[in-house]
């Protein structure tokens, strides 16, 4: 659309101001949310054409639909990853309903965060489809739809990923490496979420039985004379203390989100580490192909023996020199033809590594951020939760003045 | 843009609140102590004698201290046992004018007890520390100091409360525990042994004449609804004792599968570090974590400890002490209904003197148990203050590295 070399992210404010809840047929379970998307055009950018603000709904598959194109067509880029689709990993108390307000939010938020990544992205926002999906409301399907990626790549990986179980993985290092660090990463950060995700348990339970605390010390305090004053305040800040974990726990939910979002690149390093197999080995299949057509072609041209069943026929029914040398002619258009392919095949693997390894030390980057955000906040938080519960136990020390304090 | 995260990263603007100051002439009663005594941590769980402020005491109140410390293994003949320093220092107004030390072992104890309790059976005399313990697998360490040090403190409770009540400090044998050298106590002991009848009701009583008490013959009905009262108020709180250590061990056992997680979740955050580590990424921002949850899980370990041996130890041994006291008012009920049968004016005569003595010493009691309580609470909850104190620094100081860029640490 535009000329110039700024992404979507230079040149708009975008938001996922909104969400709505929409039917998909009478009956009253079949509802999904739509998100709002608003693009508003920057004020530092060009302000004369698109300067309105668009808004379209979005929901969640077409998001899907978005990204599986984008993952099928620039297969050398680390596509920005989405909210997962089914919730996992979760205390036991977490919000489950996939239309609970709390999990859409969360959702609203890591949809977001997407298309962030997408419009920053200087390939990525410059697909039409892209850009459609963002500011207008119909067209984008149909740029996916008739570019066909979808069905040519789902068809292909599936086999080649059944190829690679019985290849060894690429001799280049930084990818072979890639690979398993993915691997590694993704299997640590799910260790990590399932513990947190019991710690979370065990810790309700501890701040819930405090709740049984208060109530005893409640009961007592009627019975007690000076005793009693002390007990009953001390009482009635254990209820409170027990109370205070659940909106903590659940704000660590969301936290952990982020993780999993970090966890979910994994996969997508893999993917693009596995095409750059795939077109190593169509690289060498080609030589390999190119070599024997060489050989072939050769063996032919000086009249060697070869005890085939068609030289044998050639033989029998005989040739003249005339066919003969039409043959030869063939085979050398052939063998042209294929070191056309192979040099296109090399280019394609060269183009590809290049990009590839741009996005691969961009991720890096881009990943350790990240993670150190997360972690902060995860950090803040547990600080957060420490600094309620020592509020409710100076309270009950305060309760259990050894003077007589006044309140 | 208000996602969990950004929210996090805001509320940070908040400095770290700095740990509360405690005051701890509050808290630790009976600090100054004499060099004699050796250790300090069994100082933690000393009951406050009764007038041990120089505000609260009267003019020229005396006030005696004890201290149970230093044990020593000996080994004598065929028989190894341990000994106790117990030290005596009077105060008059806190000048200290006198002060003894005696070697004792926990026979010894025994012996005192058994005299006290057949000599005052309606005077309440604190339990002594059990025979054996029960180890909680976890975090009492079943060995001998730990066991030790715990006895000491249950010798040094049972001698402290029996010097502050004011009718059974003065009796000779308490003195003679107290200052007698081994040899005269031993002495002591063995006449006691053979003179001894074991009763157990029936003090000596001197004649009937000399009773500032006594009221007219009548009907020599006992005072039946003051005590039952009395009864039930000390069921009831044997009752509440007894659920609050329940519910405080199972409190125990919630922390303690929270600290099982705790080290889970370490040992994934170390696994992280590895994989860094593996592949030269920068492990900096998951080393810093790593290391927090280690001094948290650390900390945990320590809190554990100390709620139960600090807490759940003495709430048991108060349930046991309420068993005494249950004990006096039975043998009170026991004879007063001998009085009722009997009719002898005698047996009247020492139920009013021992309605008397329990209703002095239940008052006693029931202030003692006040303050001791009430310290005891106090003293858990600053400890998990200390906590909470301890876990907002280490995870502020690990947020504040994490914001400084890459390559510092």
């Amino acid at each position: 659309m535009t000329e110039d070399n700024s992404t979507l992210f230079d040149r708009y404010d975008i938001q996922i101001s909104n969400t709505e809840r929409r039917n998909s047929s009478i009956a009253i379970q079949d509802c999904y949310i739509v998100y709002l998307i608003e693009c508003r055009p920057k004020a530092s950018v060009s302000n004369n054409k698109d300067s309105e603000s668009t808004c379209v709904f979005r929901r969640y598959s077409d998001f899907e639909t978005l990204r599986n194109y984008l993952v099928a067509k620039y297969s050398w880029v680390i596509v920005p990853v989405l909210p997962e689709k089914t919730i996992s990993h979760t205390w036991s108390k977490s919000h489950q309903d996939r239309t609970s307000v709390e999990v859409v939010e969360r959702r609203r938020v890591l949809l977001e965060r997407f298309l962030h990544h997408l419009c920053a992205h200087p390939t990525l926002s410059a697909d039409t489809a892209v850009q459609t999906f963002l500011l207008q409301n119909d067209g984008w399907k149909q740029i996916v739809d008739t570019s066909h990626v979808l069905n040519k790549s789902e068809s292909l990986i599936p086999s080649f990923k059944l190829n690679l179980m019985q290849h060894e993985r690429t001799k280049d290092k930084r990818f072979s490496d890639a690979y398993q660090y993915a691997i590694d990463l993704n299997t640590v950060l799910y260790n990590v979420l399932r513990a947190r995700a019991k710690l979370a348990d065990r810790i309700f339970i501890f701040y819930q039985a405090h709740n049984q605390l208060g109530r005893l010390f409640s009961e007592w305090s009627t019975t007690e004379d000076k005793l009693g004053d002390s007990l009953q305040r001390a009482g009635h800040f254990l209820d409170s203390f027990s109370g205070q974990i659940e909106e903590y726990l659940h704000e660590e939910d969301a936290l952990m989100d982020f993780l999993k979002h970090q966890a979910s690149y994994c996969d997508v390093i893999k993917s693009v580490v596995e095409k750059h197999e795939q077109l190593v080995d169509d690289n060498s299949k080609q030589e390999t192909s190119l070599g024997t057509k060489r050989t072939q072609r050769d063996a032919y041209a000086n009249g060697k023996m070869n005890f085939s069943v068609n030289s044998l026929k050639l033989k029998l029914f005989g040739e003249n020199e005339e066919t003969r040398y039409a043959k030869i002619e063939g085979m050398d258009s052939d063998i042209n033809d294929a070191v056309l392919h192979c040099q296109n095949a090399d280019i394609r693997v060269k183009e590809f590594n290049k990009n590839a390894i741009i996005e691969l030390d961009f991720y890096k980057t881009m990943k350790e951020e990240q993670m150190r955000e997360i972690l902060r906040s995860y950090c803040l938080l547990q600080a957060r939760i420490a600094k309620a519960a020592l509020k409710s136990w100076t309270n009950i020390r305060d309760s259990f003045s050894t003077e007589q304090a006044p309140l | 843009m208000d996602d969990p995260l950004s929210r996090a990263l805001r509320e940070e603007n908040n400095p770290p609140s700095s740990s509360l100051s405690i005051d701890t002439n509050d808290l630790h009663f009976n600090e100054k102590i004499s060099s004699l005594s050796i250790s300090h941590s069994h100082n933690d769980w000393i009951l406050p004698s009764t007038n041990e402020r120089k505000e609260e005491a009267e003019i020229n109140r005396e006030y005696i201290k004890i201290c149970v410390c230093d044990p020593k293994k000996h080994k004598s003949n065929l028989d190894s046992y341990v000994t106790y320093l117990v030290n005596t220092q009077t105060y008059n107004d806190s000048v200290k004018i006198n002060e003894t030390n005696v070697r004792r072992r926990y026979n010894d104890f025994i012996w005192l007890k058994n005299l006290l309790d057949m000599k005052y059976p309606f005077n309440i005399i604190s339990p002594l520390p059990a025979k054996h313990t029960l180890s909680n697998k976890l975090h009492v360490v079943a060995d001998d100091g730990e066991f030790i040090r715990r006895r000491m403190i249950g010798l040094q409770n049972f001698l402290q409360r029996i010097i502050d009540n004011p009718v059974i400090s003065i009796d000779s044998s308490v003195q003679l525990f107290l200052s007698a050298d081994d040899d005269t106590l031993h002495t002591a002991q063995q006449q006691q042994t053979q003179a001894t009848t074991i009763s157990s009701v029936s003090p000596h009583i001197s004649s009937t004449n000399s009773n500032p008490f006594r009221q007219p013959m009548g009907r020599g009905k006992p005072i039946p609804s003051e005590f039952s009262r009395t009864e039930n108020q000390i069921q009831t709180l044997q009752d509440n004792l007894r659920k609050l250590e329940r519910l405080t061990r199972k409190i125990e056992t919630d922390q303690v599968s929270i600290q099982t997680e705790e080290e889970h979740l370490l040992s994934t955050f170390k696994q992280w570090l590895d994989i860094e580590r593996k592949y030269d990424e920068n492990d900096s921002f998951i080393d810093i974590v790593s290391s927090t949850q280690e001094k948290i899980v650390e900390n945990q370990m320590d809190l554990l400890k100390y709620t139960n041996t600090k807490f759940i130890e003495p709430i048991n041994e108060y349930v046991l002490f309420t068993n005494v006291v249950q004990d006096v008012l039975k043998r009170r009920a026991q004879l007063s209904e001998n009085v009722t049968t009997n009719n002898s004016e005698e047996m009247f005569d020492q139920l009013t003197i021992a309605n008397e003595t329990i209703k002095a010493d239940i008052h006693r009691w029931t202030e003692l148990k006040d303050k001791e309580l009430t310290h005891l609470f106090h003293l858990m909850a600053n400890k998990k203050i200390d906590f909470y104190n301890q876990s907002i620094d280490a995870w502020e100081q690990a947020a504040a590295r994490l914001s400084l860029p890459n390559n510092q640490k």
